[in-house]
């Protein structure tokens, strides 16, 4: 999968990312911790994670709801809450391209959780460890393709997206899986196999990504 | 100048603990081989299905006739320890754009513009709303908005409904077929709606509304539709007008065509890790383990701390919509009892007398 | 200087006494990223320092660290100081001025800029500044800051600017810092 990652491209927020592969875009940016904007979302042993995730057309539904609800799960895995009490972290998704039918969202959640993952690194938010998100699909002839294209996922009879944490350049955890569609358990361990695999292998490209933004920023260490 | 400070021993009965502090309430428990909820660790509660008879073709009669009115196609009541969820199933008729699409005069055109896009998909689902009762009104919470749009994907992805299920062949009154050149050009199918109410919950709700989602849709009987025409005529320049209703019959009906082998049944499960930090009483430790601790169906304040969790739906040997999170990771190991236990659960449940209805 | 990511363990040194400084975790010996930056260790005399040096945006306030804030507001007996857009204000004393005294205490309006240093950081509590310095108790540069333009810049930069006295700028840096 060709990844294409853009570092910062928004200048009024604290980090930003978009993430690219094949036909499927998505536009990130982390702002925080910031000062909770209500007082119920004061949480006092943690921050705050204030979602929200636009579709690439028309208007926020459930759909949009559901995402939220999925990174607000896979967040807090990452980040280190604790280390910022009381406070807010927003977190904004413009999903760009969705690169698949209506009525799939792997792809796009694939893309929001790791363009969310560099936006988080550029904001210079406490994390506890790097992680990265594909997805796969099982066909009707029950083969595995990872990063499965629009049409490929319109006849898949299941599809996931997997994310695995990433320590010291090995996979460590598996911190999300979401599957759709109907398998069998050997099925799916074979899926997290293939994407432990393919993870491992396109991190590379994130992790340069990072690396010479880093430079970038320190130009005069040259 | 020297202050001396006293600390009372402070002792809190387990429901006050678990709000302030829960998680010590659970290793406790956990360290005696229970549970908060006086379960075992991999023990569901047990669940019992009912149906609610306030359909359309159901009977609530005594002496058996049907309501044959109202618009609720199929409801269920599903009980599982103190929380109650209800099922309503309603629909609508709607023109399918769907058939426009698979049109040949349109296809051509389609094809060209997205055929990368458009699949021609075969399934349908059902809209759910989900309430949970929390004693205030407002607008649905995150919450219910997530467990309604899951419940959407799961069904659609499943292939539980068939569009073809859905799909209205119109008759006459007399039951004679219809004469083609009154077949109306348009097509029609049903859309199915489904409200979830859930009273007293006490841990995770998904579970509770699939299977309440699932019996009502066994029970869901589609009325048969006719055609009550009011006027055909011949326009200028023999443009047809057509004028007609959709009667829907108060008796005659079929049951909504399920696919019988993708009925699963959802299983959630917590994975806790004994914390050997917490002060424990070595005689009375009742599990070694090294490993981490599935729990079956959480339940209770403490339990629905644990924010390592494993969803599945399973039909007793395939597995369906699964949903794994957590911060500490999930191993394959326990990806697999997990399943296994789903599998068991589900069928359980699944053949179980309640079931059949 | 090698270029970490949050998940890149490293082992510190036993034996010696390490000094962290920002954006490691650790759990015993073993230290962690926070984010991703330079990874810096040094080694003085007995005791070594490690930390990364990363760049970001929002300024979280550090113990000792000398800022400029924009005064937003006063209640009690102190100033809210802004030190970045959106996050929780920082307290500055109005006592914390030299021989600032209840009749004698510079008066400062809203939008006001002050140079500062803070005084202290809990993530508990409101983070607290002072404009003396904290040595000899005297003015030491600090305080109520007039003329002059403000410039925001990413926070690599303004630490780099602190350090360096020949750095480029298009404005001077307060002689004695």
């Amino acid at each position: 999968m060709s990844i294409i990652v853009e570092n910062d491209p928004l200048d009024q927020v604290d980090g930003s990312a978009s993430f690219e592969f094949g036909a499927t875009k998505v536009m990130s940016s982390v702002t925080g911790p910031i000062e909770a904007a209500r007082p119920r979302n004061e949480l006092p042993t943690k921050a705050y994670l204030d979602i929200n995730i636009r579709p690439s057309f028309g208007v926020p539904s459930t759909r949009e709801t559901l995402l939220e609800h999925k990174l607000g799960q896979l967040l807090p895995a990452v980040i280190n809450l604790d280390q910022y009490p009381r406070q807010t972290i927003q977190i904004a998704v413009q999903i760009l391209k969705n690169g698949e039918p209506n009525d799939y969202t792997a792809r796009q959640l694939v893309a929001i959780i790791n363009s969310v993952f560099i936006a988080l690194i550029n904001s210079g938010i406490s994390l506890k460890s790097s992680l990265m998100a594909t997805c796969c699909s099982i066909s009707t002839e029950g083969e595995i393709r990872t990063s499965p294209t629009s049409s490929e996922l319109a006849s898949s009879v299941s599809h996931f997206v997997v994310v695995y944490s990433i320590e010291d350049q090995q996979i460590d955890n598996l911190l999300f899986c979401d599957g759709l569609g109907t398998f069998k358990q050997q099925q799916l361990f074979d899926v997290l196999d293939r994407a432990a695999s393919e993870i491992l292998l396109n991190f590379q490209q994130i992790r340069q990504a990072i690396a010479s933004h880093v430079s970038q920023n320190y130009v005069w260490k040259a | 100048m020297s202050q001396t400070a006293s600390l009372k021993l402070n002792r809190f009965p387990p429901d006050v603990l678990a709000r302030i502090a829960p998680d010590m309430l659970l290793q406790k428990y956990l360290q005696i081989g229970l549970r908060p909820s006086l379960r075992k660790f991999d023990e569901f509660r047990p669940v019992v299905i009912s149906c609610a008879g306030v359909g359309r073709y159901e009977a609530s009669e005594p002496n058996g006739d049907i309501n044959g009115v109202g618009s609720v196609l199929g409801s269920s009541i599903v009980k599982s320890g103190k929380t109650t969820a209800i099922c309503l199933i309603s629909g609508a008729i709607v023109e399918d754009d769907h058939e426009l699409v698979n049109d040949y005069r349109t296809k051509l055109e389609k094809d060209i513009i997205d055929s990368d896009t458009h699949k021609d998909n075969k399934n349908a689902s059902v809209y759910t709303e989900v309430e949970i009762s929390r004693g205030a009104s407002g607008p649905p919470n995150e919450e219910e908005i997530a467990v309604s749009h899951r419940l959407y994907e799961t069904i659609y992805h499943s292939g539980l409904i068939e569009r073809d299920a859905l799909r209205i062949r119109l008759g006459y009154k007399g039951s004679e077929e219809l004469e083609q050149e009154f077949v109306p050009h348009t097509n029609y199918s049903f859309v199915l709606y489904a409200t979830i109410q859930v009273f007293s919950r006490a841990g995770p709700v998904y579970d509770l509304c699939y299977g309440a989602l699932i019996s009502a849709l066994r029970q869901t009987r589609l009325p048969a539709v006719y055609i009550a025409e009011k006027r055909t005529e011949a326009g200028v320049r023999r443009v047809r007008v057509e004028e007609y209703d959709l009667v829907c019959e108060a008796e005659k009906n079929e049951p909504l065509k399920l696919n019988e082998n993708k009925i699963a049944w959802s299983s959630t499960f917590g994975l806790v890790e004994l914390d050997r930090d917490v002060p424990h009483d070595e005689d009375k430790m009742e599990i070694d383990t090294d490993g981490k601790i599935l729990l079956a169906e959480l339940e209770g304040e403490a339990e629905e701390n644990i924010d390592t969790r494993i969803t599945v739906s399973s039909n007793g040997s395939t597995l369906s919509g699964l949903s794994v999170y957590g911060a500490a990771g999930v191993t394959k190991e326990e990806l697999r009892k997990a399943f296994d236990l789903a599998n068991r659960r589900a069928q359980y449940v699944l053949n179980s007398r309640e079931m059949e209805m | 200087m090698s270029i970490v990511i949050p998940g890149d363990h490293f082992t510190l040194e036993t034996g010696t006494e390490v000094v962290l400084g920002p954006n490691l975790q650790t759990t015993g010996n073993i230290a962690n990223p926070t984010t991703a930056g330079y990874l810096v260790q040094t080694q003085t005399g007995s005791s070594s320092l490690a930390y990364v040096e990363a760049d970001s945006k929002r300024y979280m306030p550090a113990a000792q660290d000398f800022v400029v804030g924009t005064i937003v507001g006063s209640f009690g007996e102190s100033y809210k100081v802004s030190l970045a857009n959106f996050s929780t204000p920082a307290v500055l004393g109005f006592y914390a001025f030299p021989n600032a005294s209840k009749k004698n205490r510079p008066r400062l309006k809203t939008g006001d800029l002050v140079y500062a240093r803070v005084a202290s950081v809990d993530p508990d509590l409101d983070v607290e500044l002072e404009c003396f310095d904290a040595t000899t108790g005297k003015e030491g540069g600090f305080g109520h800051l007039e003329g002059g333009f403000l410039f925001e810049v990413r926070l690599a930069y303004a630490r780099y600017l602190l350090r360096h006295q020949d750095a480029p700028t298009p404005y001077k840096t307060p002689s004695n810092v």
